[in-house]
């Protein structure tokens, strides 16, 4: 005796059994996800079945596209409801601004019913049919901007309308689809809520109505536990089922699409940072560049040799004081400090004060010596800045000396140098140098073997960290590309 | 309530029938049509049997809709052409009926309101009750399969043009058949997932 079912007591859920369909085109057994559907393309010969009540029927053939970023079969969580990739939809739209693509992804639940997932206009959009109407006579032919309110006391403004035209499809629907199947639609966006879209939707026999969110990449991520990817148009897709034929697997999965994607990932990653790291450093070899330019130029004196012959060198006699060469310091010949044994005393060169100038406080000063003719030579240049004629505040020396390699003739050695000093007080400077050099390997000072030319700028700015920060991006650069073309091969592999 | 204890007319298998409004059943062993005609139980001729465990109700499944129990006693499934749709006969506690229309895992309770007339099948809204509807969607359907205990006589491959309609806010549905002259009025209530409960809804997943 068959039991009737009472409220108190109902019948247990009879399981649900998928049953192959068999493909009348190939031959080849596809599941039937539900009793409802209607319409399947064959995952091996892609021909377009009808499901009838006893045997399927083809429609046509079509050819396999590439390029999803998701498979048939992908599961999605939404909210705790568990949904699989069913059928996947490519529309074109033709409106007043032209021609676009929208891909579609019907995402299907056994117990929840359908959401829509679709990529559109740069943008991931989740949509779910309602039954909520515009308050106004004909959505399709308002004027963009157009305010229209639902009638769930929403507020919307109209964005577009359109005819959007089936142009691919694969999968399984619950209803017969074909590709050139139309579809008005008029959209329409949240007036505070800019992620919020509500769509009106008419074909020849049904109006349907959908309101739609924007879903964030990290969502994807979430419901989906891998990544999105948009795919290079025409190349392989990862987690598509694979080309069996009749017989083959019927689960295409998705193995290995996070660590695939990972792999690219990494590697684009690397890519990027180092063209990043690239376009750091030539910015700031170029400020650094304009930094060397910046200033006001208030001195230019050049030293010509043989202003004075260089002295003898005669030691000094014992206990007597001995001149330091360093000790710049105006107005006091006599140094009463006992000699420092650790410096060798240096005779010889030309010392002598140059022209007078201006310095503003807080201001940093830029001296560029300069001997382009230095040649097998050296000179050095101590210098004195003198504030207000009897007063040394800043002490330095720059060295200068170019040699000519002994076998490929290569060059060594700087014919320039620059110094800064930070001036604190303002007023009259000048400077007071001591000026030495020699001839070949001669380290005993004498007069400068070519002419040095001192230049002073004022206000100028320092270099040297934009230079530092040149050098540390390019060679972060250069690692990070390194790192890249070793990802490379992987990532490649993946794709 | 007054249970009946019949048979079969094409296999002979027994059936309990509890509801004194049932005029046909679909016999679970043999698929056949089993409809009573003049006190008589006679087969249609017809195997109307459908698949189970794809929807979200099943012939024989209990629970609560809104908080009211009910149980499932049959099921009349209709092709539109492009897809299908299913109607659940519901009886609750109290006695009453409902349909409850799952297509597409959509789903909607309604309850015929005979005193209504049907407004005729060129329309796009009509005021039930009070009610404002709006026309969504109207075609011709086709009775594909039954199960269960049903309360008139279902017809394999029988014709008939509906219009379905929602109240402008889309909490209220309307469905006009014309398979009867004057058509019949349903009237009813959108559901969404959470005001059904089954008591037994099975894995989220198969």
């Amino acid at each position: 005796m068959t039991e009737a079912p009472t409220t108190s007591q109902g019948r247990l859920r009879p399981k649900l059994t998928p049953h192959d369909v068999k493909c009348p085109s190939c031959g080849g057994m596809l599941p039937q996800r539900s009793d409802a559907t209607r319409f399947v393309v064959c995952r091996y010969c892609n021909a377009h079945l009808e499901l009838g009540s006893v045997e399927a029927r083809v429609l046509s053939k079509a050819e396999p596209r590439q390029g999803f970023d998701y498979a048939i079969d992908d599961v999605f969580v939404w909210h705790g409801g568990r949904y699989v990739v069913a059928a996947r939809m490519v529309f074109t739209q033709s409106d007043e601004d032209g021609t676009s693509e929208t891909v579609e992804y019907l995402l299907w639940s056994p117990r929840r019913g359908t959401l829509y997932l679709d990529f559109d206009d740069g943008r991931w959009l989740l949509s779910k049919m309602v039954h909520v109407m515009p308050q106004c006579e004909d959505p399709f032919s308002l004027q963009e901007g157009a305010r229209v309110s639902s009638h769930d006391g929403e507020a919307w403004t109209f964005v577009e309308s359109g005819t959007g035209r089936l142009v691919y499809v694969d999968g399984s629907l619950p209803w017969v689809a074909q590709v050139g199947d139309r579809v008005e639609y008029a959209t329409f966006q949240s007036t505070h809520d800019k992620h919020k879209f509500y769509e009106v939707e008419r074909d020849s026999g049904e109006t349907e109505f959908c309101q739609i969110r924007v879903v964030s990449r990290a969502e994807l991520h979430a419901a989906t536990a891998t990544q999105p990817k948009r795919a290079t148009p025409g190349g392989p897709e990862a987690g598509e089922p694979e080309v069996g034929g009749p017989g083959a697997s019927e689960s295409s999965g998705t193995p290995g699409i996070g660590t695939n994607e990972n792999a690219r990932a990494t590697a684009h990653w690397f890519l990027w940072m180092a063209l990043v790291a690239a376009a750091f450093c030539i910015t700031n070899l170029v400020l650094a560049s304009r930094a060397a330019r910046v200033g006001r130029v208030i001195l230019t004196q050049t030293i010509p040799p043989g202003l004075h012959p260089p002295p003898a060198v005669t030691p000094a006699p014992p206990g007597a004081p001995e001149e330091d060469p360093d000790d710049l310091e105006t107005g006091d010949d006599t140094d009463d400090s006992p000699p420092d044994p650790e410096e060798t005393p240096i005779v010889g060169g030309v010392e002598l004060n140059t022209d007078t100038f201006q310095l503003q406080a807080k201001s940093l000063l830029r001296i560029d010596l300069a001997a382009p003719a230095l040649n097998e030579a050296w000179a050095s240049v101590d210098l004195a800045l003198v504030y207000d004629d009897d007063l040394a505040t800043h002490i330095l020396d720059g060295d200068l000396a170019h040699y000519n390699g002994d076998e490929d003739d290569a060059e060594e050695g700087p014919r320039t140098d620059t110094i800064f000093a930070w001036i604190e007080q303002p007023g009259t400077y000048h400077f007071l140098l001591r000026v030495m050099g020699g001839r070949g390997d001669t380290e005993t000072p004498g007069d400068i073997p070519v002419p040095v030319t001192i230049t002073a700028t004022t206000e100028a700015r320092a270099p040297a960290p934009l230079n530092h920060m040149a050098i540390f991006s390019g060679i972060a650069s250069a690692l990070l590309f390194v790192l890249f073309l070793i990802r490379r091969p992987r990532m490649k592999e993946a794709e | 309530m007054t249970a009946r204890e019949v048979n079969c007319a094409n296999c002979g298998a027994p059936r309990r029938v509890e509801n004194p409004g049932t005029l046909m059943f679909v016999c679970e062993y043999c698929g056949s049509a089993v409809y009573w005609d003049e006190g008589q139980v006679r087969a249609s001729g017809q195997k109307a049997a459908l698949t189970e465990g794809f929807t979200r109700l099943y012939r024989g499944a209990s629970g609560s809709l809104r908080g009211k129990r009910f149980a499932t006693e049959g099921r009349v499934r209709y092709s539109f052409g492009r897809g299908f749709w299913d109607e659940w006969y519901l009886r609750f506690d109290d006695g009453s009926t409902a349909w409850l229309t799952e297509d597409n895992h959509e789903l909607c309770v309604e309850a015929r309101v005979a005193e209504v007339p049907p407004p005729n099948g060129g329309y796009a809204r009509v005021s039930i009750r009070g009610i404002d509807f709006v026309v969504e969607e109207r075609g011709e359907a086709e009775c594909i399969g039954a199960e269960g205990e049903l309360p008139f006589v279902v017809r394999l491959g029988e014709k008939y043009r509906y219009v379905d309609g929602s109240s402008p806010d889309g909490k209220h549905a309307v469905g006009v058949e014309y398979d009867e002259d004057p058509a019949n009025v349903f009237v009813g209530d959108w559901l969404v997932h959470e005001d059904i409960r089954l008591d037994d809804e099975g894995e989220d997943w198969a």
